[in-house]
């Protein structure tokens, strides 16, 4: 039960990560157009920037699982050596979960703002104005939420490669 | 609470989290959570959220993320290895030639690609196997590789100057040609260090023993088709920003494209390289905005509970001469990069130094290249030295770390001597924005 939660959340995190890389290449694309409107067609579009943003931000966000999964947060171990292997071992499920209280922290404090965004749904108020605020906070909540999810799957699963 | 207590209570918070391993975008983030809670109540961590909100719609950093999927297609590309080729032979038979062309090679690599990991990965596994082969002094060479490996941090397109940018609110075009004259003033001192020693000890820097090596200076001059690709590419990028055709994003997407196609000519790039790129895209820049996401909060949070106020205070208080203050910034740079993550540092310390240094009447855009030089100092130093780190993955099994660390100590003496130049010339980084302004 435990294992298919670790392999579920795993597996949902490296996917969601495989996606973010069509994000960046739409952002991509659309920048070379925009470049090209604007030069070859001398038509400046209005919805590009945001359009960018709105692919990039995603990106960044949904990422954040296959980070975790990956254990590619910026870290420093370097008391790693000091202190031997399995103090570290000790220690390592200590950060998850100190991690992991961080990050309920800010999901907690995003839950509502997301709602209200929603039921007022915000826009950003450009000349193209796009709900992109009420994206944005929606997606963040989603994406701490994975990552709250990760942390603790790596977390049960140090816990379990130990017995 | 008084706010020095609040300060040293963070920053002794910080230290131990980090040390007992959470990463630091996590600590961060706690500790702005932490602090947040204390001083506002459940309320205050709505502040924290809303700060948090904004780093997703950075349009400045949009610039990243399409310089790292270029240098990735890059790195798996042959075009370093035939620059790094045709260079060794434009040296000739000349003593010390081929650490001298790979300081070239680093320059031209670091113009392409804003992040260091990746340059150094790749002169490490095309640069090193032939200093050594030729039997190069050992130190010399990985100090070589490692030193010139970072000047990606200063030379545009850089990412480091792109954050800084964002954070201070400094033009990045204007960095980027701040970052350029430093950036070559610190290779040329890499390569005059690199002449002297081998002059003074020829069996340091054999020549380079292919037989093209030995053909005449002018039949040699063949080889610079070597250099077309990259610089077709950089002069695309850094033409599109500097004509006014595109902005600092655009233009990295040019070269993102750019990059593509030329790996495509090359017959380089196959479906999953092409799919395994923007994995390690996905990846690296996702490292980085979580991180930025923990120093932003923090930073956010600190700000309101007058922190950013407090720390402006101590250092205009001080009565000395403006150029100590600066002495006194770099200080803590250096000391924060003994334990935190550029990028972490920029984060926390441009808040408060950036208004600190317009204050004094000094140029953000001259203090950013102070800044980055700082950071390729980081890139260096022991204990953490990530430069050093990120060599020692695609060394020889034999190169120890010790090794590499006491490799790069007369390179670090260089770029002291490069940062002290730049504090007293400000006209070395400044020229050249001030020409195109």
């Amino acid at each position: 039960m435990r294992d298919l939660f670790v392999r579920t959340i795993g597996k949902l995190s490296v996917l969601t990560g495989k996606a973010c890389g069509p994000f960046y290449v739409t952002a991509i694309v659309i920048s070379l157009y925009e470049v090209f409107t604007r030069y070859a067609l001398n038509a400046p579009t209005v919805w590009t920037t945001e359009a960018i943003m709105c692919a990039i931000g995603a990106a960044w966000m949904l990422s954040v699982g296959a980070v975790t999964q990956q254990n590619r947060h910026i870290t420093v171990t370097v008391l790693e050596l000091l202190l031997g292997r399995k103090v570290w071992q000790v220690l390592s499920k200590v950060s998850l979960f100190l991690s992991m209280l961080a990050v309920s922290g800010l999901l907690w404090a995003s839950f509502m703002p997301a709602v209200h965004a929603v039921q007022r749904m915000e826009r950003s108020g450009s000349a193209f104005n796009p709900p992109v605020p009420t994206f944005l906070k929606v997606l963040l909540v989603a994406a701490l939420t994975m990552y709250l999810l990760q942390l603790l799957a790596r977390l049960i699963e140090k816990r379990t490669s130990e017995t | 609470m008084g706010i020095e207590v609040i300060t040293l209570l963070i920053v002794g918070g910080l230290f131990s989290l980090m040390a007992i391993g959470v990463p630091l975008g996590a600590a961060t983030l706690l500790i702005s959570v932490t602090t947040a809670l204390l001083n506002f109540g459940p309320p205050g961590l709505i502040l924290v959220s809303s700060n948090v909100v904004h780093v997703f719609d950075k349009y400045t950093l949009v610039a990243i993320p399409f310089f790292v999927f270029m240098a990735n297609i890059l790195e798996r590309s042959g075009v370093a290895k035939d620059l790094f080729e045709s260079m060794a032979i434009l040296g000739g038979r000349m003593k010390g030639g081929v650490a001298v062309q790979t300081v070239f090679v680093s320059v031209v690599l670091a113009a392409m690609s804003g992040v260091v990991g990746g340059e150094i990965v790749l002169l490490g596994l095309i640069a090193l196997p032939q200093l050594f082969r030729l039997g190069y002094d050992r130190k010399l060479s990985i100090g070589t590789i490692a030193a010139s490996g970072s000047l990606a941090t200063l030379i545009p397109p850089s990412v480091v100057l792109i954050v800084y940018g964002a954070e201070a609110g400094v033009s990045i075009k204007d960095l980027f040609s701040a970052g350029f004259t430093p950036g070559f003033l610190l290779a040329m001192l890499y390569v005059t260090y690199i002449l002297i020693r081998t002059r003074l000890n020829p069996a340091l820097g054999p020549s380079y023993d292919v037989p093209e090596a030995e053909l005449p200076f002018v039949q040699r001059l063949w080889f610079l088709k070597g250099l077309i690709p990259p610089f077709l590419l950089i002069g695309g990028v850094l033409g599109a920003i500097y004509s006014g055709i595109a902005t600092v994003t655009e233009s990295a997407a040019i070269g993102a494209a750019g990059a593509v196609v030329l790996a495509l000519l090359r017959r380089e790039l196959t479906l999953d390289g092409f799919r395994d790129s923007l994995w390690r895209t996905t990846i690296t820049t996702g490292a980085l905005i979580w991180l930025i996401v923990g120093a932003i909060s923090l930073v956010g949070i600190y700000n309101l509970i007058g922190g950013t106020i407090f720390l402006k205070g101590l250092l205009t208080g001080l009565d000395v001469p403006p150029i100590v203050i600066i002495l006194i910034m770099m200080g803590v740079i250096l000391i924060l990069g003994t334990f935190l993550d550029w990028v972490a540092i920029v984060f926390i310390t441009v808040p408060v130094f950036a208004p600190v240094v317009v204050e004094l009447g000094y140029d953000p855009v001259w203090f950013g290249t102070l800044f980055a030089m700082n950071v390729q100092i980081y890139m260096l130093s022991p204990p953490f030295g990530p430069a050093c780190f990120y060599l020692k993955s695609v060394a020889p099994p034999d190169v120890t770390l010790q090794e590499i660390f006491m490799a790069v100590l007369p390179f670090i003496g260089l770029q002291l001597i490069g940062l002290t130049l730049v504090i007293i010339f400000p006209e070395i980084a400044l020229w050249l924005p001030n020409l195109t302004k």
